[in-house]
């Protein structure tokens, strides 16, 4: 599914060159659930830049999906962007002046889905993550457990491969992160996509993962399995 | 993503960011306002003109004269100006030294009547009419008279013959037909009809209104004299002065001739005088001697029209009935100016001028009309039509030249205002590029996040564009309505303000809007917010989209 090759992320020039990520060699099968640890500078969210179409690699090469994202033209980026992988943001990411419906629309507008298809397909993402009452709502009038809910329907809305999620309970209190973590691993179920999740908090790795990756100044220290033990 | 969304999203990121919108938007308004009032006011201000022109019957009028060929080329020779002349001299030295070279040496174009049917097929060309007078004898026909009239009071001081003239009318001319005071006008192909100045029944002897009635059917014999029917060149000559001067400027001239002895003049250029005045024909058929009016050498190859006296004088006789009567002309009316001095004193009656123009063409003598009137049925028509006349080789007179220079005016305060128009829209075009370049700014987050979740360039571009293009039409559709409602304004004060001055009516129109102008305004609208829009749109289709959501 997923398969990293000496996969390499430089920021600047010469003496100003910064490695992000070090020649990482990493695969990961159709529809498990990967947990990247490390510290913040270790490279996590570089690697799921990479990963989510948004960054391309210095060297090295990296397959989602059967697609060599390195290849991709900028328009098969967006292209893969809308059609295999969702993304979960820390910070949510949602835009501030449409409502919750209108925000998890975005990928299926973007995706060219006709009103009606759209329509269904939202409502039952909305309602899916329990928001069916507050869908018209705009994010500032929403908690940010709400918030959350809402990115995690617009990310799975249109049904990825891969869901990508970037210290999803990051700014959420402890009980809320685990409705939402739940929710979150609940959908990627149903759906049979394959869970990246990227954080620094080993508990919730190891809760949701069958297997942890560990980065460190952007190298790939060791793996092991998570406490799902590879049933996910 | 298709277009229906990206302008369902458009308006909605205008609608969602009122504020912002509503400024770009009261730019545009200002500007499109100042534009289509700009083209609206010079294009009333001119039609106002033109309004006013062709309420003037004198200003859809030219005159035509027969001219020298322009196309023979002038020798270089004949134009030799020395050095040392100034340019503006020069150029006048020329023109007056190329005119005279032609007047002498070129080919002399007249207006003869193929030309007159040629001028009439100009599709811009009212009417041609030649109106000089044609002198003539007319006398009632006097049983018409008694049969029609049963008028017998002076019925025979009436019917005496009396001296007149002939002028030609268009029947078509509404100067004419709006002179009807009584009966009808003559018809477009009635070669019979007459028409009498109520002056001239006046004179007549029909001097009540009852009296005016009674002149509608009454028959008249018309004879005009067409010269002598044996003419050398030189009293064909003759016979072509007569036919420029009345009968009383001949009779002038005779009293003159007698009196030539108490001038300075030598007595070699008396004689000449005297010998010159013999030649000359009378320059009407004798009014009081009926038996020289009967045929005397008439031949098989004279017309039936036609009657020939013993002197060889010949004189065409034709019937007219009385169809109207006419209003005095106004005093400003180009007849007035046309006809001669003399003939204001005598009968005037009017006929169709086919009538007057064949009769002059039958003459002895008859060399060209010199001479004839013309007109468009709008001031608008005339540059053209002018131009079609003047490629045929004749000269005019028109008014031309003012309606040529109210155009170069408006042209002018057109081209000034325009331009003032286009700063305001370049400015606010700039005002526009920079609310939305902070907007783009503002909406960075909301770019980056629409990337991250799959748009391309080209659909950040387009929605972005499109916000640009819909700010652009709406504001020009506020623009039209605001400039219509601020023209009925502008024009009540306007026309207040004139009406005011002039101590009268003003019913021109101080704006008049054209579907062109509003279409202009639609389209320099968009393309001004298109283009303040592009390099804002440009900023948010490159964006980075880690960057950009980075700015959370």
């Amino acid at each position: 599914m997923i398969h990293a090759r000496k996969l390499s992320r430089h920021y600047g020039e010469s003496s100003n060159r910064v490695t992000a990520l070090d020649s990482i060699d990493l695969t990961i099968d159709s529809g498990s659930r990967v947990g990247i640890l490390g510290r913040s500078g270790s490279g996590k969210t570089t690697l799921l830049n990479l990963l989510a179409g948004l960054d391309r690699p210095t060297d090295g090469s990296l397959s989602v999906a059967d697609q060599e994202l390195q290849k991709l033209t900028a328009s098969q980026l967006a292209q893969y962007r809308r059609e295999t992988v969702g993304v979960i943001f820390q910070s949510f990411q949602l835009i501030p002046n449409r409502s919750a419906f209108q925000n998890v629309e975005l990928p299926l507008i973007l995706a060219g889905a006709n009103t009606a298809d759209r329509k269904r397909r939202v409502d039952e993402a909305i309602d899916r993550v329990g928001l069916t009452k507050r869908s018209r709502h705009k994010p500032s009038e929403l908690s940010g457990g709400e918030q959350q809910r809402v990115a995690v329907a617009r990310a799975m809305v249109s049904r990825p491969k891969v869901l990508l999620a970037d210290e999803p309970t990051g700014n959420l209190d402890s009980k809320t992160a685990q409705s939402v973590t739940e929710l979150m691993l609940e959908m990627v179920e149903e759906n049979g996509s394959t869970l990246i999740l990227i954080t620094h908090d080993r508990h919730l790795a190891e809760s949701c993962c069958d297997r942890i990756v560990h980065l460190l100044d952007g190298r790939l220290l060791d793996e092991h399995t998570g406490s799902t033990g590879g049933q996910a | 993503m298709n277009i229906s969304d990206t302008i369902w999203m458009s308006v909605h990121n205008l609608w969602s960011r009122k504020g912002r919108s509503l400024l770009n938007l009261s730019g545009v308004v200002v500007s499109c306002v100042l534009l289509l009032l700009t083209l609206a006011g010079t294009r009333g201000g001119r039609e106002g003109i033109l309004d006013i022109m062709n309420a003037s019957e004198q200003t859809k009028r030219f005159m035509i004269f027969g001219s020298h060929d322009r196309s023979a080329k002038v020798p270089d020779e004949a134009l030799a100006v020395p050095d040392g002349v100034s340019e503006g001299r020069r150029e006048r030295l020329l023109q007056q030294l190329e005119k005279e070279w032609r007047n002498k040496n070129a080919k002399r174009i007249r207006l003869n009547p193929e030309h007159m049917a040629k001028l009439r097929s100009i599709e811009q060309v009212h009417s041609i009419v030649w109106q000089n007078p044609v002198q003539c004898r007319l006398e009632w026909v006097e049983k018409a008279f008694d049969n029609q009239t049963g008028v017998e009071t002076d019925a025979s001081e009436r019917a005496k013959p009396t001296s007149g003239s002939l002028i030609g009318i268009d029947p078509a001319d509404v100067r004419t037909s709006n002179r009807l005071l009584l009966g009808e006008m003559i018809s477009r192909d009635d070669q019979q009809g007459v028409m009498i100045d109520e002056v001239t029944a006046y004179k007549l002897g029909f001097r009540t209104d009852d009296d005016l009635a009674k002149l509608i059917g009454l028959e008249l014999e018309i004879s005009c004299s067409l010269g002598k029917a044996a003419a050398n060149s030189a009293t064909n000559l003759l016979a072509g002065i007569e036919n420029l001067l009345s009968s009383e400027t001949i009779g002038l001239l005779r009293r003159v001739t007698k009196q030539l002895d108490r001038t300075d003049l030598s007595d070699q250029e008396k004689t000449a005088i005297k010998n010159a005045m013999k030649l000359l024909p009378s320059s009407e058929p004798s009014i009081d001697s009926a038996k020289d009016r009967a045929p005397k050498t008439q031949s098989a190859d004279t017309p039936d029209d036609v009657r020939i006296d013993a002197k060889g004088n010949r004189t065409l006789v034709r019937s007219g009935i009385v169809r109207g009567i006419l209003k005095q002309p106004e005093d400003d009316d180009l007849f007035g100016f046309l006809q001669f001095t003399g003939v204001q004193r005598r009968a005037n009656v009017y006929v169709h001028h086919h009538v007057t123009e064949e009769i002059y063409s039958r003459r002895v003598g008859f060399v060209d009309y010199w001479a004839v009137a013309g007109s468009v049925s709008a001031v608008a028509d005339l540059p053209e039509a002018i131009e079609r006349i003047e490629s045929l080789g004749f000269r005019t007179r028109s008014a031309l030249g003012i309606v040529e220079k109210v155009d170069k005016e408006v042209g002018k305060v057109r081209l000034a205002a325009g331009a003032l128009a286009l700063v305001i829209l370049i400015v606010a075009a700039i005002g526009i590029c920079n609310t939305m370049i902070v907007a783009v700014f503002e909406r960075t987050t909301e770019f980056g996040i629409m990337k991250s979740l799959g748009a391309e360039d080209r659909h950040v571009l387009n929605l972005v564009l499109l916000e640009g293009l819909i700010t652009g039409v709406i504001g020009a559709a506020v623009a039209v309505v605001t400039s219509y409602g601020a023209a009925r304004l502008i024009s009540q004060i306007a026309r207040s303000w004139i009406e005011d001055r002039l101590n009268g009516r003003f019913d021109q129109a101080v704006f008049s809007f054209h579907p062109v102008d509003v279409i202009i305004v639609f389209v320099i609208a968009a393309l001004m917010c298109i283009l303040a829009s592009l390099l804002p749109a440009w900023r948010a289709a490159k964006m980075n989209p880690i960057a950009a959501m980075k700015r959370t």
